[in-house]
């Protein structure tokens, strides 16, 4: 290709001005701007929220959530293997990120430390749909001290109970909705070049 | 020995920047966003930098650094690029070197090649600098193959671009 070899006749020559080796020591010392440091970030801050609701549900044996005794113990032990075994596994899957890994192979690296990370998110997700769901139904289905019971339950028709998931329903979904919207709003940005880049290749080698 | 690492790193940094200037030429737009990823490549090599065993040439082991920050880990600037930057930033060719008709046709083929994905770029980066297919195909993680497949299909795009 002709212009290519035009260019390939003035490429290495220098037509920008040097940088100082004063400017580089100066360069060395800044902090990185890259999208895998936030990366690296967000997933931090996901873990740590993972682990300190793990935590929380530990120190909090009462049952004043309202929650079958099932559930309960489901959600405690979900909320201390999770995170721990989601923690190792991010921790492995970022070692394995290197900089001098071919183009591909940092693309994979980084988009597989991700996913796992994500994994771990709509886990917990789901977890909090289901005690969100639990306790709303448990709060809207619970006769305040002084009702007779009796009385209450003669009022309450199969119709209100279709209402009650319903709403029950709609808000646990608004909920998880926003969750989820700031989460791909977050990582849509950070993530949409190195989809794109990685999706190049891998069509490539099919 | 850190001062010493560090004075090596900055030694040789300086004697090859020209490498990363090059990257930054075909994926920047813009004076500030040149600098910024210049700065981004430098503190990527400065951090690898330790584990280099000088198996490689270093300026090998700065065309991988160079082109994964480029492709991977730089966050393109989100200022508004002004069309101008494209065409004028980079032609600070001494006049007496080209003649006009020559530094035209250079305007153009960059801009065409600003017009390629970061993948597409990358192939005529190492193609410009002379790589054959196995050093390619190993920096791009895909077969030699499809390296070769990838590149025919980065020309022929190019020249749509340029002959339209």
């Amino acid at each position: 290709m002709e212009e290519l070899d035009i260019l390939k006749k003035s490429w290495n020559k220098d037509i920008h001005p040097k940088i100082s080796a004063e400017s580089i020591y100066k360069m060395i010392l800044k902090k990185s701007s890259s999208a895998v440091k936030w990366i690296f970030i967000i997933s931090m801050i996901e873990l740590a929220i993972g682990l300190t609701s793990g935590i929380l549900l530990l120190i909090n044996p009462e049952n004043e959530l309202g929650l079958p005794s099932w559930l309960e113990t489901t959600v405690t032990i979900a909320g201390i293997l999770i995170p721990v075994i989601y923690s190792y596994k991010f921790f492995k899957n970022y070692q394995t990120i290197n900089i001098t890994s071919s183009v591909k192979g940092l693309l994979n690296n980084i988009i597989k430390t991700r996913k796992t990370v994500k994994q771990f998110v709509l886990i917990n997700l789901t977890l909090i749909a289901i005690m969100i769901f639990y306790i709303l139904c448990h709060t809207l289905t619970t006769v305040p001290v002084g009702i007779d019971n009796e009385v209450s339950l003669q009022l309450i028709t199969l119709k209100d109970y279709f209402v009650l998931i319903l709403v029950v329903l709609i808000l646990t979904s608004i909920v998880i909705g926003i969750c989820l919207f700031i989460y791909f709003l977050l990582y849509g940005i950070l993530m949409r070049t190195l989809n794109k880049n990685y999706e190049e290749l891998k069509q490539l080698d099919l | 020995m850190d001062k010493e690492l560090e004075h090596s790193f900055v030694t040789q940094l300086e004697k090859h920047q020209n490498i990363i200037h090059k990257v930054c030429r075909l994926y920047t737009n813009n004076q500030d966003a040149h600098n910024d990823l210049f700065q981004e490549v430098t503190i990527q090599l400065w951090r690898a930098f330790p584990k280099f065993r000088g198996e490689a040439k270093f300026s090998t082991w700065m065309y991988r650094i160079a082109l994964n920050t480029a492709i991977t880990l730089y966050r393109k600037s989100k200022r508004k690029i002004q069309t101008n930057d494209i065409a004028d930033f980079h032609f600070k060719i001494k006049s007496e070197e080209y003649d006009d008709t020559e530094e035209e046709q250079l305007k153009l083929m960059y801009s065409a090649i600003k017009q390629l994905s970061d993948i597409e770029k990358a192939l005529i980066f190492l193609y410009l600098e002379e790589k054959n297919y196995k050093e390619i195909s190993e920096t791009m993680g895909i077969s030699e193959v499809n390296a070769r497949v990838k590149m025919n299909r980065a020309k022929g795009k190019l020249k749509k671009i340029l002959n339209p």
